[in-house]
């Protein structure tokens, strides 16, 4: 036997009495374990619901990814700026088109920069291949300058040609 | 299980009426034209082609004043050419490097070009080399030129730096009155650091001469 602080030995006997529990905490634990028990019916049946669910999400699923636009959606990265720049000097307004806006000249419309010489908007763009034109005061299509040329085809009017890699 | 396939069933069901539509189309196509173009759209669909490109010459054959036939048949040529470029790219071929193929096929460039340069190409994008391309020979470039000159920087591992420098260079050179074709095979022998020119393989070496010297 080793001689041991006799503080030390108090501390010890007092460390394996068991811990008195407030009754009323006592009670609450006990609830709570039923409650846990209780709540099983409802796992089970959840449990026999879930195939019905798994097909509900993957309908669900089916629709987003087989309705319009879905190559849109499925096609969310990330983006970047591109700004787009025409010096058309006399124009009143110059808009851009191209198959990141649906074609629609109404809406990407581009700012006068400075004097007024130059016309320019920034717009965000997925990777890809892109095709665009400028429409200067609503009725003549520009090609950008500055770009490669897209093919016309067929529609008698030119349009230019971006590229936006995966990685910049 | 019942109640899992009455459900899918039923979901499929209701899906499936989704496929003919696009509501895209919808105030900008007449009835007749969205219906033709929506067919060729599930026809790509079918095929495992990209349908976003046949939506879009669609709808910009509309904003580009284009009458219904007109854009039908916009719509056919370009699934037609889709089909085409996925024979020469090769079934792993994106959709931007197939629809860039699409541009090539249309302005000239064979199959056999398509395919050509989707082996030499290493590194940059196809996409990239593909869009130069079909650029070049919008640029009065003859599409077999043109593709030797791209398959040049395609071997040499060029960047999107290099390809517009080439389009930059070519269109310069045009302006100045070179020859499109020896301005092009000329411009990606200095691009690519070249010694020796880029000659096509199926042209006599005899057509260096005019290569070379047609640059200002």
């Amino acid at each position: 036997m080793t001689d041991r602080d006799p503080l030390l030995d108090r501390v010890i006997a007092e460390l394996k009495q068991p811990v008195a529990v407030d009754p009323a905490a006592r009670r609450r634990l006990l609830d709570a374990a039923l409650a846990g028990s209780r709540r099983r019916p409802a796992a089970a049946l959840l449990r026999r619901l879930a195939p019905v669910a798994v097909a509900a999400a993957a309908g669900i699923a089916l629709v987003v990814l087989a309705g319009p636009g879905a190559e849109r959606e499925r096609g969310e990265r990330w983006t970047m700026p591109v700004r787009f720049a025409l010096a058309a000097p006399a124009a009143r307004g110059v808009a851009l088109v191209g198959d990141f806006n649906d074609w629609d000249p109404d809406a990407t419309p581009l700012e006068p920069v400075g004097a007024g010489d130059e016309w320019a908007v920034t717009v965000r763009l997925r990777p890809g291949r892109h095709a665009y034109a400028f429409v200067v005061d609503g009725t003549q299509w520009v090609p950008d300058p500055t770009a490669p040329l897209a093919p016309d085809d067929g529609f008698g009017v030119p349009s230019s040609v971006i590229f936006i890699p995966e990685r910049m | 299980m019942r109640w899992t396939a009455v459900a899918l069933c039923a979901l499929l069901l209701a899906a499936a009426p989704l496929h003919g539509q696009d509501r895209r189309l919808d105030g900008r196509l007449d009835a007749e034209t969205r219906r033709a173009v929506l067919a060729l759209v599930d026809s790509a669909r079918a095929a495992g082609l990209p349908t976003e490109p046949l939506i879009q010459k669609a709808l910009e054959g509309e904003s580009k004043g284009a009458d219904g036939a007109r854009i039908i048949a916009a719509v056919r040529a370009l699934l037609d050419r889709l089909h085409a470029a996925r024979a020469a790219l090769g079934r792993t071929a994106g959709d931007a490097e197939l629809v860039a193929g699409a541009a090539a096929l249309y302005v000239g460039v064979t199959a056999d070009r398509l395919e050509r340069l989707r082996n030499t190409n290493s590194g940059a994008p196809l996409t990239l080399a593909l869009v130069a391309l079909a650029d070049l020979v919008q640029r009065g470039v003859p599409p077999d030129t043109a593709a030797t000159a791209i398959e040049a920087l395609a071997r040499a591992r060029s960047g999107e730096a290099e390809y517009r420098m080439l389009r930059a260079l070519v269109d310069q050179d045009i302006r100045s009155g070179a020859a499109p074709a020896a301005a092009a095979l000329e411009r990606a022998r200095r691009i690519t650091g070249s010694r020796s020119p880029v000659i096509p393989p199926d042209e006599p070496s005899g057509a260096e001469s005019s290569a070379s010297g047609g640059v200002r």
